[in-house]
């Protein structure tokens, strides 16, 4: 008898969750004396429900964080403002239905289909549509004046894809030939442009100021009574609702203001938010963000030590964590330390086409660059640098990545200076001057300059480009550092008169979108290895074709993009990972270092443990929307 | 004396061509453009761009074109009071100027009427009362004041805000007040952070503004006919204001024009360490990412400003200074 009261207890409560589920949606109190049709017209029919971290929320406060400057968008705005077709999962490995239901890939992997979820609409009340999407393909991508150069990741063989409308919610995208990263490019958001993606140009308010729409004179007229040159400036204004509050969005929340001359930006909720939790209350819980643009780490620091920030997820390094753990009872917040997905804080590139004919052997001979990287005391750069708390590695992929075989983040990554100076009198470097500086074949000193970056973004350049001289000195090598602006730095990595190059190595889960960590892919962009680079960047047409490792390389990669069977192709991608880093064109330091993250202590449903990382697209796939103050 | 101040004027334009020519030639000197910097910093934050795009921008921005035409175009745009527009910001360099210049020349001004009213006492004082403890203590602060750097001074001062009065730090405004209109409430809280600006910057010119005046000064209590007017039975009061400092006062008058462009670019690193909404950190920045128009029409305009600026003190200098000659 008792059992069965339980079970009708437990069916009772079970279909009464069910019907809290499907009917009966609530919204923030804000929202209940402003002039809105009611909550379930404002749904889609099948809103997203989004289970929550920790607990379903309570909904008010005001989340106040900050930014370094009104163009460090990409590190604050992005997350929160990404609803992409289809999002990265919270794992940051895979893919979650977002804004499209769901998706489906015809089987030789040519046709991407996507369905719309019913009903969801702009934070003015108009539904989002397949027309949509064709105005931002026909009317912006296609557009040579907005869109001078069409995105690399929506093309196919060298085209653009095609775009099929099938219906109002319905519509299909075809390749010429198979691209495996097409989805994670789109959970990406276009290429990392979170801002001018697919899901930011609402046609029923953007071709006001399209001249295939109104009357180009009249536009052109607008455009000038606002100060802009052409039309197109006019239009970039107002697609960007970074600084046009104006425009609709389907983010969770809204700009209230513009950020040219502002000291603070406020965001408020979007009362269309199609997004709802397990309880069905309409996300998000916060009402308000208030983002503070604050220019001075010190002053920030102090903000965070007196209570004035409840998160920060973007600006803080490891340097920070001591002082950040210090106030952290003061300041009523807790410190998480998140994943970052850099295989590498910083690795050094060796000219692999240096002007000098016996620099540029030397370089690359692989031993010589084995040699090079057993010199490194990693565990030393980790304590002195990072606290300890990163790890000691070879500037390969992260260790999450499926794509990377056991082993080899240890690959040449061992402290062996023995081993090392013996390595380097095989390679007849053996001899020595006066000063006990190994002479090269041609009786010159071996010596290089170490020319790097000055940037805090990725560790305390400065020190470890400091260990790394001191180990390779101790080598009998003769090593000079020289600090350059970032943006100098950046020109010179174009040209072939550097020693080195220095950067991170990126990319740590998602290593081929943008491949260029894997291998020379991008002229300027890292590997010592520019002429190869502007080789597969052409087509062929320019720079000089690599041999040997490298075109293999470059071969597997196309191999794997091409690859319709999921099992064979994460088989070519560990093939293409181990050859690269076996090739070591890069020479890794310490990678992985946790990025301390603050959060008010009643500030909840912040995972404590994630990975933030640019291809993720910042926090966008850790669910912010649903973030809220314990009262 | 009309004729005088109407070649002066004439003189400025010359000089203004010159010096938007140099101006605009000093943008450039850095190696790389703004299109190499704002790559490497969307690099630099985990972004790729390609180099289709990386052209396309260059169209965009008419950075293709030869230097001669970008100048030309910027010059002449200028005429028509259009400085270009800003590429970082995409917007008008106008806009963003006369968006932070008022509270810039507030903080300046007070800043300046402040140092004015401390160092003229304390610098007269200190140099009729020469070598007398209240010297020595103001020589002391003066050089001190000389001695720290503004950055260091404003973190210091921070600090102390912030752990003792634990006031919210950074900024001219609490961030409840910083979109609020104008109130008496919001004037309170504005005025309970000036404090801050006012005297971290104050403190250098303060210290300067002390010993000028304290040497001129003395250079003049020493003169033949100083020592006339005291034989004569005048008042030490009035003999001191009546004569030598008057006197004392005409290098600074002489440079009383460098404050205009005081006004605008005087606080830059004090601003950007303290966070102030002014127009310093603007042309830092505008500088640094090679924002070429905006920093152009700044150094233009601060240029302007120092060429008005030196007319006026001319004027003024001839007007006070009986030894000055119109020819």
């Amino acid at each position: 008898m008792k059992r069965l009261t339980k079970l009708v207890l437990a069916a009772l409560v079970i279909s009464l969750m069910m019907v809290g589920t499907v009917f009966a949606y609530q919204q923030a109190p804000m929202l209940d004396n402003m002039d809105l049709p009611p909550i379930e017209e404002r749904l889609p029919e099948n809103p997203m429900v989004l289970p929550v971290f920790e607990a379903i929320g309570q909904y008010g406060g005001t989340l106040r964080m900050s930014m370094k400057d009104p163009f460090s968008t990409g590190a604050v705005h992005s997350g929160f403002f990404s609803e992409p077709l289809v999002k990265w999962d919270p794992t940051g490995t895979g893919f979650e239905a977002n804004l499209a239901e769901k998706w489906e890939v015809s089987e030789d992997g040519l046709v991407y289909r996507f369905y719309l979820r019913k009903g969801v609409k702009w934070s003015d009340g108009v539904p989002l549509t397949t027309e949509d999407i064709e105005f931002w393909y026909y009317d912006n991508l296609l557009n040579t004046d907005l869109t001078p150069a069409f995105p690399v990741w929506l093309s196919s063989g060298g085209e653009p894809v095609e775009l099929h409308i099938i219906d109002d919610y319905t519509f299909e995208f075809r390749l010429k030939e198979p691209n495996a990263v097409f989805i994670d490019n789109l959970a990406f958001q276009a290429g990392g442009a979170a801002f001018h993606s697919i899901m930011t140009v609402p046609k029923h308010y953007l071709k006001n100021f399209h001249p295939d729409y109104v009357d180009p004179d009249e536009l052109l007229a607008k455009a000038q009574a606002d100060g802009f040159d052409t039309w197109y400036d006019y239009y970039y204004e107002k697609r960007d609702f970074r600084i046009n509050p104006d425009i609709p969005v389907l983010t969770a929340w809204k700009p209230e203001s513009g950020l040219v001359g502002r000291e603070i930006q406020y965001w408020t909720r979007n009362p269309y938010y199609w997004k709802v939790d397990e309880a069905g209350n309409q996300l998000p819980y916060i009402d308000r963000v208030a983002v503070r643009i604050v220019g001075e780490r010190e002053i920030l620091n102090m903000m965070i030590a007196n209570g004035e920030i409840d998160l920060d997820f973007a600006n803080m390094t490891l340097p920070d964590y001591p002082f950040l753990k210090e106030h952290e009872e003061s300041g009523g917040y807790r410190v998480l330390l998140w994943k970052s997905a850099f295989g590498s804080q910083l690795q050094l590139f060796p000219n692999l086409f240096h002007q000098d004919p016996v620099m540029r052997e030397l370089f690359n001979n692989r031993d010589f660059r084995i040699a090079l990287s057993l010199a490194i005391n990693r565990e030393e750069i980790n304590e002195f640098c990072f606290l300890g708390l990163a790890t000691p590695r070879a500037a390969v992929i992260s260790n999450v990545s499926p794509y990377l075989r056991p082993g080899l983040d240890q690959l040449y990554a061992e402290y062996d200076p023995a081993k090392a100076n013996a390595m380097l009198d095989e390679l007849g470097l053996d001899k020595r001057n006066a000063a006990g500086i190994r002479l090269r074949p041609d009786g010159k000193p071996l010596q290089f300059v170490i020319e790097y970056p000055m940037t805090s973004e990725f560790g305390p350049y400065d020190d470890i480009i400091d260990f790394v001289a001191g180990y390779w000195r101790d080598l009998g090598i003769d090593v000079a550092v020289k600090p350059l602006g970032i943006s100098i730095h950046f020109d010179r990595s174009y040209t072939t008169e550097m020693d080195f190059t220095v950067w991170a190595d990126g990319r740590g889960l998602h290593p081929f979108i943008q491949p260029s960590y894997v291998f020379p892919a991008e002229p300027g962009r890292s590997n010592g290895a520019l002429e190869y680079a502007r080789w597969w960047n052409t087509g062929g047409k320019e720079g000089i074709k690599p041999e040997g490792d490298i075109l293999r390389m470059m071969e597997l990669y196309q191999e794997f993009v091409k690859e319709p069977d999921p099992d064979v192709r994460l088989e070519i991608g560990r093939d293409l990972i181990e050859l690269s880093a076996r090739t070591i064109l890069g020479i890794g330091t310490v990678g992985l270092a946790p990025i301390p993250v603050v959060a008010k202590d009643n500030l909840r449903n912040v995972p404590e443990d994630a990975t933030r990382d640019w291809v993720l697209v910042m926090i966008g796939h850790l669910r912010p929307e649903q973030y809220f103050f314990a009262q | 004396m009309l004729n005088y101040i109407l070649r002066q004027t004439l003189m400025m334009i010359p000089t203004l061509i010159v010096i938007s020519i140099i101006a605009f030639a000093i943008i450039q000197l850095p190696p790389g453009d703004f299109l190499s910097t704002y790559v490497s910093q969307l690099t630099a934050s985990g972004a790729d761009v390609d180099d289709a795009t990386i052209q396309a921008l260059n169209r965009r921005y008419g950075l293709d074109q030869p230097i001669y035409v970008q100048y030309i175009k910027w010059v002449t745009g200028m005429l028509r009071g259009d400085f270009g527009q800003s590429f970082e910001w995409n917007r008008p360099v106008n806009t963003l100027i006369w968006s932070r210049l008022g509270l810039t020349v507030l903080v300046s001004s007070v800043t300046m009427i402040v140092t004015w009213l401390i160092a003229f006492p304390i610098g007269v004082y200190s140099a009729t009362h020469q070598y007398s403890i209240g010297d020595y203590l103001a020589t002391f602060f003066a050089f001190v004041g000389v001695a720290i750097p503004n950055f260091m001074l404003a973190l210091v001062l921070m600090w102390i805000a912030f752990s003792v009065f634990g006031q919210s730090v950074g900024g001219l405004f609490s961030p409840e007040f910083i979109d609020a209109p104008w109130s008496w409430a919001r004037v309170w809280d504005m005025l309970k952070r000036l404090w801050i600006p006012v005297l971290v910057i104050g403190t250098a010119g303060t210290a300067g503004l002390i010993r000028t005046l304290r040497a001129n000064l003395l250079d003049e209590l020493g003169k033949p006919y100083v020592v006339t007017a005291r034989a004569k039975g005048v008042s030490e009061r009035r003999l001191l204001f009546k004569y030598p400092l008057r006197v004392a006062l005409i290098p600074f008058v002489s440079t009383v024009g460098w404050m205009l462009p005081q006004l605008i670019s005087g606080e830059t690193i004090t601003a950007v360490v303290l966070n102030l909404p002014t127009t310093g950190p603007l042309l830092l920045r505008a500088l640094q990412s090679q924002d070429m128009y905006l920093a152009g029409s700044f150094i233009m305009m601060l240029s302007a400003l120092t060429v008005l600026g030196t007319l006026i003190s001319d004027i003024i200098l001839a007007l006070v200074d009986p030894t000055i000659r119109y020819e």
